[in-house]
């Protein structure tokens, strides 16, 4: 019997911009971030709240069956979904979100549309219904659905029919630490305390303004709120000192984000007395030392520099590596032969002393090189 | 009849968000006479924020139905900080009653290198409705 794989809400998105097959850069940014980028590309953040919320499901549903259907990785390409709004839905790579569109969004973006009795998210199509009409999610007629009333169900309903579902509190793929399910507030008490509360003191050391919480007791009392409601103000999530799970998410991909850069930079100590060889190249079928460092490199570059994908440190030079290098290179203004040459070698070499010298010079960095131990 | 709408940024670097506090955020226009006005000069806060600015934008009215005229403002937004390549975003778009975030990631200069030579450029495209 097959087994039935469940879908996920991914930590990361790599998206091409531009048609599948062009030679355009691939950029990796978070799930969340990726859907607000797509949802202030495609409509007016001044639309109904219904037709806002009905677009964000659709958007997120969408996205959620390219990656589930493994759809352009299955057809050897080295990202999830493209930019094209002829062939996926309009990204942007570095625009403007709207402040209801990323609060719409943190608390819906582990929901999405799928069929009764289907697992996998809907392919949930949509157009603007005006100049281009499609079997689907008309944007324009979603606004005026809205407008007369509709909540987000009914407009969908419209579009896709009566058969479909919400499912919500999808896992987070890589992150450990996911919501309750319920909200956290004050007078609550437990493990999933102690976990927010170790959270906030671990970004709190990157973000002052967020009063640490001493001592970390488990319990949800007004020093935990205080924390809590600062931290919704610099997030823009409405700060009402309640843990939903917009707050609960957004402080994990933080927490996440820094506990894995801090790592990935103690794990650096590991390769300071290697030596690379500056005569002749690595190419894919390389091996050994030399190219465990460079691979260590170009996954402290891929932090810093978006279009660089991620590589693992195995020593093995394959198409992983090959991609990377090709990214950085393409990035640079080098050409993309995917393999390193003197040239290369300098460029990467450079960037990677800049992303050092920055992070040792620079004060508020710090925290990072002594961030704590322990079990979360 | 004009409304308005706001913009916040949030300054940081690395996938882990770390801000960068003591970056100058620059928010400029181009006048209908085609000159480049400065609307703000703003520097981010220790979240790597910069405190809200006010931008007219055209009424909401505009937005709301197919076919109107253009609803939002734009403007252009640079910010730099030590030891970082600049940024620049053209074209950030304002909604009426609306506030636009604009995250903005900045990248570490590369060694021996000068920081103006290095840019990172983001056009934003208007909506496809």
């Amino acid at each position: 019997m097959p087994t039935v794989v469940t879908p996920y809400i991914p930590q990361y998105i790599t998206v091409h911009l531009g048609p599948p097959q062009s030679n355009a850069e691939n950029v990796t940014v978070s799930f969340p971030d990726y859907v607000k980028n797509v949802a202030s590309s495609e409509i007016y953040p001044t639309w109904e709240p219904a037709a806002l919320r009905a677009n964000i499901l659709a958007i997120i549903s969408f996205a959620l069956n390219r990656v589930y259907t493994e759809y352009y990785p299955s057809r050897g390409y080295p990202f999830n979904i493209t930019s094209s709004t002829a062939y996926d839905q309009k990204f942007i790579n570095g625009r403007n979100f709207f402040e209801n569109v990323e609060q719409i969004v943190d608390e819906i973006f582990t929901t999405y549309i799928r069929r009764k009795g289907f697992v996998e998210p809907l392919a949930a199509k949509f157009c603007n219904g005006t100049t281009v009409t499609c079997d689907g999610l008309s944007q324009w007629g979603s606004q005026e659905l809205a407008q007369q009333g509709y909540n987000s169900m009914d407009i969908l309903r419209r579009y896709y029919g009566d058969d479909i579902e919400l499912v919500s509190n999808t896992p987070v793929m890589g992150i450990q630490y996911s919501y309750p399910g319920y909200p956290l507030r004050r007078g609550s008490s437990g493990e999933k305390v102690v976990q927010l509360q170790v959270m906030l003191n671990q970004v709190a050391r990157d973000y002052p303004a967020i009063p640490r919480i001493q001592p970390v007791d488990g319990v949800f009392g007004s020093a935990t709120e205080q924390s809590v409601r600062k931290f919704q103000q610099i997030f823009n999530l409405a700060p009402d000192g309640v843990v939903g799970n917009g707050t609960w998410y957004k402080l994990v991909y933080l927490y996440v984000g820094i506990r894995d850069l801090a790592e990935l930079i103690s794990e650096g100590q590991t390769f300071y007395r290697i030596q690379v060889p500056t005569e002749g190249q690595l190419a894919i079928g390389s091996q050994g030392d030399s190219v465990k460092v460079i691979q260590y490199m170009l996954r402290v570059i891929a932090e810093f520099y978006d279009e660089v994908p991620v590589v693992a440190i195995d020593g093995i030079y394959g198409t992983g590596t090959q991609n990377a290098v090709l990214a950085f290179q393409r990035r640079e203004g080098l050409p993309q032969t995917g393999a390193i040459d003197a040239a290369t070698w300098d460029a990467l070499s450079r960037a990677y002393e800049g992303i050092r010298t920055t992070l040792v010079s620079d004060s508020r960095l710090i925290p990072l090189s002594t961030i704590t131990g322990g079990r979360y | 009849m004009t409304a308005n709408g706001t913009i916040i940024t949030r300054v940081f670097t690395s996938q882990a968000r770390l801000p960068l506090a003591g970056a100058m955020v620059a928010f400029t226009q181009d006048a209908p006479d085609g000159r480049r006005t400065l609307l703000a000069l703003r520097m981010t806060d220790t979240s790597g924020m910069t405190a809200p600015v006010r931008i007219s934008t055209p009424p909401v009215i505009d937005g709301t139905s197919p076919g109107g005229p253009t609803p939002f403002a734009v403007c252009d937004i640079w910010a730099e900080a030590p030891g970082y390549e600049l940024s620049s975003i053209r074209d950030v778009q304002i909604f009426p009653g609306v506030e636009t975030v604009q995250d903005i990631e900045l990248i570490p200069l590369p060694q021996t290198r000068a920081q103006l030579q290095d840019t990172e450029v983001s056009f934003v495209t208007p909506q496809d409705l």
